[in-house]
């Protein structure tokens, strides 16, 4: 029976919501609205604060400068095809390691996570990794940029926690008791049932991916195993770094102005791709994922 | 149980040989931080010095403000920031217009992909004194400029508010997956009683969202002392510093003219036992007073 | 089971320790040992001899791929294996390049900081140089007849381990200051020549509406830049005796002084925060970056009265021919006195070569060459043939740019420019046909130089000792941050005769003493070198 007052109380959560929300929307979407206009903008007037609701000195200059970088297209291959086996590398991993992790009769369940955990705290730096890079052979080769970042502990733990909490301990026990292993459990039940953090998963280990240009920095030194960012990086000169002019005043005043010219272009250009794939997603996080499992 | 255990264990083979190679096989540079590191000699060829680069870093003039700026820039970062996210998710997944919802979701957690110097760019921009947009935003209802920039007392919050702006929709998306994983017979056993949606949030989303928010915030502990060095660096300047020099820009600082990696690696190693103290003990915590904890 | 685990972790990581060597990795080189090296004359060797150089470059070219080396490898029979990186990240790489695999060479402007070269030398890493260079560096040798050259060079253990990039096309003043003379024109103002004047002036450049928008509040009477040399207040501090400059460090009869802790100093932060007081300078002078700076200046509203800049082209852009250049500003003695940049080099450690390196010798002829004044300019200026021309009374002109390149890129796809070293010495650049950048640092520079500081005034650039260099990182980067931050809260909101006892006294307290008395006994060590 549905109460009217509650009813009342409803309509009012609502309208309220979808408000915030909408104001929320706005606050973000402005900022990013005036990224994009700024990619089209003159340098001088974004800076003078001119740009509010429409490019300055319209100009596609920025674009033109990103995209005449001949390595560009060989960086957005490369980045892709990290993205594409690193992620599927990371979910494999992670699931592998959750699984067991979340089961709470497993034997070695706090020796391993405190075995992954301890990682996160005492690392032996960049110049051992450095220099087992090399002794492994995985310098300077596609393999560095995939199995170097293979697990985050982060969301080993995160995917351990969902699994923990979302796989009713019910269907564990109605599986075994028909003599289901722990394998085929995994396989057939727990990975299907886990679409929403593979969906997270691919969504966090696929945007590390993508942003990822650290690695490729120190490990790289081919230029046609670039990954996006550090070329986009190497198309944009950092201000920061030039506190001491060297050397030609006047070059060093032209590249600046060089970067801040594509500074804005440069994060439509890497950041599209990514927003294109995010509604893909969604629908894994979509409401009712678990419906039919326990009664089945 | 043993017997069953053991396909637990081949499962988790593959993710310990990653650990042992990529991550135990180099510890043995954890040394570094106890030694002079000498590029020629190598880390275990070089000298020990004990505890001599920590003594340097706390017999700094500037330890105790360092160790305020970054606790409490750290702090108001995790007070401030960590509930947005949940409320955002608790929000979304009450709306019915699935357009509608798809679309927020979609907009809010795109300011994630902003680089960080685009971000201090515009924040620059949209905070000036001369004519930016909050500025002339706030003359226009009559109000005094403020000098946002140049005033420590502002460096928190603007520092604290963008990183929500930039941040929040990116984090909600876990809580969206746990709101996800709730059973739908709750919220229709919910309805049948009458409730109405406050009292759905209360007593459904919460409690359903909650193992993961306790343990989300058990993470950001275990990574209180971890800032960013390139936003404070770049929103530093000379007017705000004695709220913006936090450690990592105070290393980079001090690297710039003598590049030590002993000296970053020490103080690197005092801010991760920094954060495992924290981390273990808020564990306890959780453990003892919910049932959910990290191990 | 939590203890085990503990111990368990510990064993492992003892068990690694012991396990990895964590030594240097030194692969060998391909180059072959003691090849025969021709003296004088090309080829270098008479069959190709490989080195490999870590260089970067900030324009992001791979230098096999330019004309200047190919060039320079057909006749020379030297082959380099180029180990490029981009600036960016090279502070990192530089530390793995040493710790893991040394090339033959380390190559470019500024590729290895003053640090650098003392420490990886005080380390073996790097070689002593001043022997090859007797030896097989003809053009090096002629640089080092130069006494200042040769002691700005010269390690405190009396070897030299690095060559510099250098050019004395370089300006004697990096910061000038100009004042908008149209606007003084419109006012039917004189230019200013004491403080008293400056602050007329800035205020009527204030009160009225001077770009005729019709408001009177857009002006900026005058900007800056406070922490960079170019853009800042250093020089305009003479006024009231004596320089500031953005290290604080000066030097009068011999002693080096911290100018920070000064009477005329503190005089000076009183007068421009009366000027700040009186809404005379640009509120964002501390805040802004300079690419918002430079907007300002270059703004087509016109709003900015005066400012601090390197030069009227790179700064206000199409606003040039509105602004003159000012001469220091009288304060109470009369005095006018200006910063002098004396040092040419750009960078102390563009080159440098390593321990593994099997034939210095040849390594040390190839790099001489970048030393002949004819190629030292090509370099610098662009090739032959693609910037520059020699015309018929032998001097070098500049030729056309091609539609939709820039000066630098014209430069940098062919030769490595900035990236580089060598040495542009006067005795080629005055055979240059400057181009207008070129001529307007001449013109600035003849009007400022009646007010320039004498050399010896100025603090050289000398190299510290490994020591000395641990000591002064800590205590710099703690005095220099409290510095900034009382200077710039000064301006802005005064106080300064409240606080300047308390702010000497914490000074103190933050070892300021022994930090001058390092660069005290830095400079007798550099006289007497």
């Amino acid at each position: 029976m549905h109460n009217p007052l509650s009813r009342h109380a409803d309509t009012i959560f609502d309208t309220a919501n979808t408000i915030l929300l909408a104001l929320v929307a706005l606050l973000v979407l402005y900022p990013l609205y005036f990224i994009i206009i700024a990619s089209f903008s003159e340098p001088d007037a974004i800076n003078t604060g001119k740009v509010l609701l429409f490019p300055v000195g319209f100009n596609t200059t920025g674009y033109e400068r990103i995209f005449s970088e001949q390595s560009i297209w060989t960086a957005y291959r490369n980045t892709i095809l990290y993205t594409a086996f690193g992620t599927f590398i990371n979910i494999m991993l992670t699931m592998f390691f959750a699984y067991p992790l979340s089961r709470k009769e497993f034997f070695a369940r706090k020796f391993l996570t405190f075995f992954m955990m301890f990682t996160m705290y005492f690392s032996g730096g960049l110049i051992p990794t450095y220099l087992l890079m090399r002794t492994l052979g995985l310098y300077n080769t596609p393999f560095v940029m995939v199995l170097l970042p293979a697990l985050n502990v982060f969301n080993v733990i995160i995917a351990k926690t969902n699994i923990k909490n979302s796989i009713p301990e019910e269907l564990y026990e109605a599986a075994s008791i028909d003599g289901c292993s722990h394998f085929t459990f995994f396989f057939k039940v727990v990975f299907p049932l886990s679409q929403t953090i593979i969906a997270v998963l691919i969504l966090y280990y696929g945007v590390a991916h993508w942003n990822e240009f650290m690695n490729g920095l120190i490990y790289l030194k081919d230029e046609s195993l670039y990954p996006l960012q550090l070329v986009l990086r190497g198309i944009l000169i950092q201000n920061q770094a030039s506190a001491d002019m060297m050397g030609d005043v006047e070059s060093l005043l032209e590249q600046q102005r060089a970067a801040e010219l594509i500074k804005y272009g440069l994060i439509i250009v890497s950041t599209l791709p990514v927003l294109v794939v995010y509604p893909f997603l969604q629908k894994y996080f979509a409401k009712g994922v678990m419906m039919g499992s326990v009664k089945g | 149980m043993w017997i069953r255990d053991w396909q637990l264990l081949v499962l988790c083979l593959l993710p310990i040989t990653y650990y042992l190679i990529f991550h135990y096989l180099p510890m043995y540079g954890v040394q570094i931080a106890f030694k002079n590191y000498i590029a020629a000699r190598g880390i275990t060829g070089s000298p020990w010095v004990g505890f001599k680069q920590f003594e340097r870093f706390f017999n700094s003039y500037q330890f105790w403000p360092l160790i305020k700026n970054t606790l409490s820039l750290s702090l108001s970062q995790l007070i401030f920031g960590f509930p947005v996210p949940i409320f955002l998710a608790i929000m979304l997944n009450q709306l019915k217009h699935y357009k509608f919802k798809k679309f927020i979701q979609t907009v809010t957690y795109c300011p994630h992909f902003i680089s960080i110097i685009v971000m201090t760019g515009m924040l620059y921009i949209f905070l000036s004194p001369r004519n930016g947009l909050v500025n002339l935003v706030m003359k226009a209802l009559g109000n005094e400029t403020i000098f946002f920039l140049g005033d420590p007392a502002w460096f928190r919050p603007i520092f604290v508010l963008s990183g929500i702006w930039q941040n929040a929709g990116w984090n909600a998306i876990i809580y969206i997956a746990a709101l996800a994983a709730i059973s739908p017979d709750l919220y229709e056993a919910a309805q049948i009683d009458g409730a109405n949606k406050f009292q759905i949030i209360r007593h459904i989303d919460i409690p359903g969202i909650l193992p993961t928010a306790i343990m989300m915030f058990i993470l950001e502990i275990g990574k209180i002392m971890n800032i960013g060095f390139q936003k404070a660096y770049l929103m530093q300047n000379g007017l705000n510093i004695s709220a913006s020099e936090i450690i990592p820009t105070y290393i980079y600082k001090v690297g710039l003219i003598d590049a030590q990696f002993s000296y970053s690696a020490a103080i690197g190693l005092f801010n991760n036992i920094i954060n495992i103290i924290l981390l273990v003990s808020v564990n306890r915590l959780a453990q003892k007073t919910s049932e959910h904890s990290l191990w | 089971m939590r203890r085990v685990g503990i111990v368990c972790m510990c064993l492992l990581c003892i068990a690694t320790g012991v396990f990895a060597q964590g030594s240097k990795e030194s692969t060998g080189q391909t180059t072959a040992a003691a090849i025969a090296v021709n003296r004088t004359g090309m080829p270098i060797t008479n069959e190709v001899t490989t080195f490999e150089l870590a260089a970067k470059s900030r324009h992001n070219k791979n230098f096999a791929n330019l004309e200047f080396f190919q060039n320079l490898e057909k006749e020379t029979n030297i082959h380099i294996e180029w180990n490029m990186s981009s600036e960016d990240g090279w502070r990192e790489k530089k530390g793995l390049i040493f710790a893991g695999d040394l090339p033959d060479a380390f190559y470019g402007q500024g590729i290895l900081t003053d640090i650098d070269v003392i420490k990886y030398a005080s380390q073996g890493l790097l070689i002593p140089l001043e022997d090859l260079i007797d030896e097989y560096a003809p053009n090096v040798k002629k640089l080092l007849e130069n006494e200042s050259y040769r002691k700005l060079l010269t390690a405190p253990d009396g070897h030299i381990y690095a060559l510099p990039s250098l050019t004395e096309l370089s300006p004697v003043t990096h910061d000038k200051l100009f004042i908008n003379k149209t606007w003084l024109d419109k006012l039917g103002l004189g230019i200013p020549t004491t403080l008293a004047e400056f602050e007329a002036v800035l205020t009527a450049f204030k009160n009225n509406d001077m770009n005729g928008n019709g408001r009177t509040d857009d002006e900026i009477p005058f900007s800056f830049l406070y922490n960079r040399k170019e853009n800042g207040l250093f020089s305009l501090f003479g006024s009231f005796g004596q320089l500031d400059r953005l290290n604080h460090l000066i030097v009068k009869d011999n002693k080096v002084i911290y100018t920070a802790v000064t009477e005329p100093y503190k005089q000076a932060i009183q007068y421009f925060h009366e000027l700040y007081k009186k809404g005379l300078i640009d509120k964002e002078g501390f805040t802004h970056d300079f690419n918002v700076y430079i907007a300002k200046v270059k703004s087509p509203e016109k709003i900015v009265g005066s400012f601090v800049g390197w030069s009227l082209s790179s700064a206000a852009g199409a606003n040039k021919p509105d602004y003159v250049a000012l001469a220091p500003l009288k304060g109470a003695d009369g005095k006018q006195i200006w910063n002098t940049y004396t040092s040419y080099i750009n960078a102390k450690g563009s080159f440098a070569i390593t321990n593994d390196c099997k034939n210095p010798e040849a390594l040390m002829r190839w790099v001489d060459l970048h030393f002949v004044p004819e190629t030292a300019l090509q370099i610098d200026q662009g090739l032959l043939g693609r910037t520059l021309t020699i015309n018929a009374e032998g001097r070098y002109d500049y030729l056309p740019i091609p539609a939709g390149k820039s000066f630098t890129e014209m430069i940098h796809d062919y030769s490595p420019g900035v990236n580089s070293l060598g040495a542009v010495t006067m005795e080629i650049a005055s055979k240059l046909n400057l181009n207008a950048n070129l001529q307007e640092r001449v013109e600035l520079d003849a009007f400022f130089a009646p007010y320039n500081v004498p050399a010896d005034q100025v603090y050289p650039e000398v190299y510290f000792t490994v020591d000395e260099v641990e000591q002064i990182a800590v205590l710099e980067t703690d005095i220099t941050a409290y510095v900034a931050q009382n200077y710039a809260n000064w301006i802005v909101n005064g106080g300064i005769e409240r606080d300047w006892d308390g702010y000497l006294k914490r000074l103190q307290q933050m070892g300021l003493d022994r930090y001058l008395k390092i660069y005290a006994d830095a400079y007798q060590r550099y006289l007497s070198l």
